[in-house]
């Protein structure tokens, strides 16, 4: 990894890029701006701008080459929603192409609705993808302990992502020991049966962290 | 000489801090492992019956944990979005249901009798998903992203994906780690 990058969220990016050294006061308020504008705005084009701007700063900080899961999920939520519209909506207007035996048809009005709704879908999604890749954890504390809030939210905020860290290596290692042990996917309930595995071992093992730092709380508030 | 549990000082941060990176990874796991669904909505959300039990045994400290883990595991799964602030209520507001049942109406997390397991299956398994599918699909319904008429088969998609997780998970979880929980200075 290159020493000049820093972490995000999700990425590493180079200290010296724009995109991170933006005061995070105004990529949130822009986030956010951006985010009810999709919400709200029934306009096509304007989602499909804002849709096209986000991916365009997203390749370019190059993500889906390092991690393409979130851009995955985005895809598969399109479809979905796309499904949704096409095979169950009801919209009557301008020609039909299509009548389902169980009731609904896709005509003019279903696909002006579909591509506003996954165009809206995806301003959001990706929006917000673009703020997490260029947002880091730092980031968010400072601006936290600057705007003075109270300072047992950003200890809570802080011990949050600290036990991420170790809980996703737990996670790795628990896996590692059920599959040692031949416990492996045998359909959906047995890959259901794995995470409760892997989710109440996660929680025995941590009852002791969260022991640990209580003690190291008392121990430092006594002194 | 032994302490009461009660008399010793807060450790509501501590708790809140890690419960809400143990949702985070819970979050993570069940969106990521089973991608059957859009961010966080998904056929079989296995966060769900972890989040029943962090409601029963931490009461409003779980509640407020699942909050903060669920917009955290947006955070970290690359799935964050402005509506992510109001989709982490629909979780919030089923797990309460459970926290209600087991805390208010004397139902024993630990199930020991037959009516503890009749509180579950209505509160966990039913209302609980009951109540954060309404909130989530109406959320999506109201900003134009899902179709009226897909909401009723969607519904049952996450009511009948919820309902396999909750007993498969939820039942040997609060079953058997309640005693172990309520051994620990976490439940005061």
């Amino acid at each position: 990894m290159d020493i000049h990058k820093e972490p995000t969220f999700i990425f590493y990016l180079s200290k010296d890029s724009l995109f991170f050294k933006t005061p995070f006061f105004i990529k949130l308020i822009l986030f956010i701006i951006v985010g009810i504008l999709s919400l709200m705005y029934q306009n096509l084009i304007f989602l499909t701008i804002v849709s096209l701007l986000a991916l365009t700063a997203i390749f370019y900080l190059g993500l889906p080459f390092y991690n393409p899961k979130p851009l995955k999920l985005i895809m598969l939520s399109i479809i979905l929603f796309s499904l949704f519209w096409l095979l169950f909506s009801n919209v009557s207007g301008g020609d039909t192409y299509v009548n389902f035996f169980w009731g609904t048809s896709i005509s003019d009005a279903t696909l002006e609705k579909m591509f506003l709704s996954i165009t809206r879908w995806s301003s959001l999604a990706l929006v917000g993808l673009l703020f997490i890749s260029i947002t880091s954890e730092k980031q968010l504390s400072d601006f936290l302990i600057r705007i003075r809030a109270p300072q047992k939210a950003i200890l809570v905020l802080t011990i949050s992502f600290n036990t991420v860290t170790f809980l996703i290596e737990d996670v790795k290692n628990i896996e590692s020991s059920l599959s040692s042990r031949n416990i492996i996917n045998k359909g959906i309930l047995w890959k259901i049966k794995r995470i409760y595995l892997i989710g109440n071992t996660l929680l025995l093992s941590n009852i002791k962290r969260i022991d640990s730092l209580y003690q190291t709380y008392l121990f430092r508030s006594k002194s | 000489m032994a302490i009461s549990k009660s008399k010793l000082p807060s450790n509501t941060f501590i708790l809140v801090g890690v419960l809400s990176g143990m949702v985070a990874v819970l979050d993570y796991i069940g969106v990521i492992g089973f991608p059957v669904g859009v961010f966080g909505v998904s056929a079989f959300y296995v966060g769900a019956a972890f989040y029943t039990a962090f409601a029963v045994w931490f009461k409003l400290k779980g509640l407020l944990a699942i909050y903060i883990g669920l917009l955290i595991g947006a955070l970290i799964s690359g799935t964050f979005t402005v509506f992510a602030f109001v989709l982490a209520l629909g979780n919030v507001l089923g797990a309460a249901v459970p926290f209600i049942f087991f805390n208010g109406l004397g139902f024993n997390p630990e199930l020991k009798r037959a009516r503890d397991y009749f509180g579950f299956v209505i509160s966990a398994t039913v209302l609980q998903n009951l109540i954060s599918a309404i909130w989530v699909l109406t959320g999506f319904y109201l900003v134009g992203i899902m179709p009226a008429e897909a909401a009723l088969l969607a519904s049952i998609g996450w009511i009948g994906g919820g309902i396999i997780v909750s007993i498969v998970i939820g039942i040997p979880l609060l079953k058997f780690t309640t005693p172990l929980i309520k051994k620990t200075t976490l439940i005061r």
